[in-house]
């Protein structure tokens, strides 16, 4: 019994999530994302570290566990097959969420909360999501046809148990919902932004200490040598560091 | 899923890094500016991503340029030393 209403409130409850995040509040919920501070990097630790790939590997993974390990499909021992079937609908819902807010939930956002050059990404993807979408169903009614009327095989749907049928639905469907996350996750490049955004941060960082160095250097008297002879080390540590730098862009 | 997918999409060259840098202004403080996100001005610095007309005017409007200032039809030719 439980295994029958499980499945449900969990996606329910990932339903449920969405459109609170996406629908009721959208608006909030992007322009908090879009305020995270970028230069830090600290946003893009998580997709970073979960590249989008191995994300869509697990997630896929994942449902075919469940599905494995659903009531009545594997047939050696039903009541650790029927226990061993929730942890794997948890696991699988969570990377659902995972995947669902891979970069901003980029796929899943309202038009206010993107700008064009995101929106029309998220148009790719939907309609790539549509085509993968339509050649699988396509894919399993030429498998069915094949089998009944080529190999002349016994296909009989009314076989799969209640439980199992309703399993691979609601995989199915989780499938569908996140499909264009998927899509967005896997074809993602992770451009090196993150670096570039960290190099200008650097530069403006030595303009300023060289800015406070020489501010220092100012209030220093010319008698203190040590002090000055330090100061001016850092200074040229910092030119050395930039003198580098050119020589290698002239090369 | 980046910007650029054919070779009807070629990228328009521009100078929006050249004068980003003139005016002092962080990727994140130009998005700001423009209202757009601040990884889009990335893909426009690399020109990964051709803006719509609406948005190449608000650059214009920002830098104090006209658009075919900031977005040149053809590469220049670097000049050979």
């Amino acid at each position: 019994m439980l295994e029958q209403w499980v499945p449900f409130a969990a996606v329910s409850f990932i339903v449920l999530l969405s459109f609170i995040t996406n629908v009721a509040f959208g608006s909030k919920v992007a322009d908090w994302t879009n305020s995270a501070p970028i230069e830090v990097n600290s946003p893009w630790k998580r997709p970073r570290l979960l590249a989008g790939k191995s994300l869509v590997a697990l997630w896929f993974a994942t449902a075919f566990l469940y599905i494995a390990t659903l009531p009545g499909a594997i047939v050696v021992d039903g009541v650790v097959l029927q226990i061993s079937s929730l942890p794997a609908l948890f696991l699988l819902a969570s990377l659902t969420v995972a995947v669902i807010t891979y970069k901003r939930s980029l796929a899943q956002q309202p038009n206010g909360a993107l700008d064009e050059r995101e929106r029309g990404v998220r148009d790719t993807l939907y309609l790539t999501s549509y085509r993968i979408a339509v050649s699988i169903l396509a894919g399993i009614f030429l498998a069915g046809f094949i089998a009944k009327f080529i190999a002349e095989l016994e296909v009989n749907l009314d076989q799969i148990p209640t439980d199992t049928a309703l399993g691979i639905a609601v995989t199915a469907a989780m499938f569908l919902w996140v499909l264009p996350s998927l899509v967005h996750a896997w074809t993602d490049p992770i451009p090196d932004e993150v670096s570039e955004e960290t190099r200008d941060a650097w530069k403006t960082a030595k303009r300023e200490i060289k800015r406070e160095i020489a501010e220092i250097r100012k209030g220093v008297p010319k008698s203190e040598k040590v002090a000055q002879a330090e100061l001016r080390r850092a200074e040229r540590y910092l030119d050395g560091t930039l003198a580098r730098k050119k020589s290698r862009k002239r090369s | 899923m980046t910007g650029r997918k054919s070779s009807e999409d070629a990228p328009i060259p521009n100078r929006i890094a050249e004068l980003r840098e003139k005016a002092k202004l962080s990727r994140v403080e130009l998005a700001e500016r423009v209202g757009v996100n601040s990884q889009t001005i990335g893909y426009l610095e690399r020109g990964e991503y051709n803006p719509s007309l609406a948005l190449a005017f608000r650059f214009s409007e920002l830098f104090g340029l006209p658009v075919e200032k900031i977005f040149v039809r053809k590469e220049k030719k670097r000049k050979t030393s």
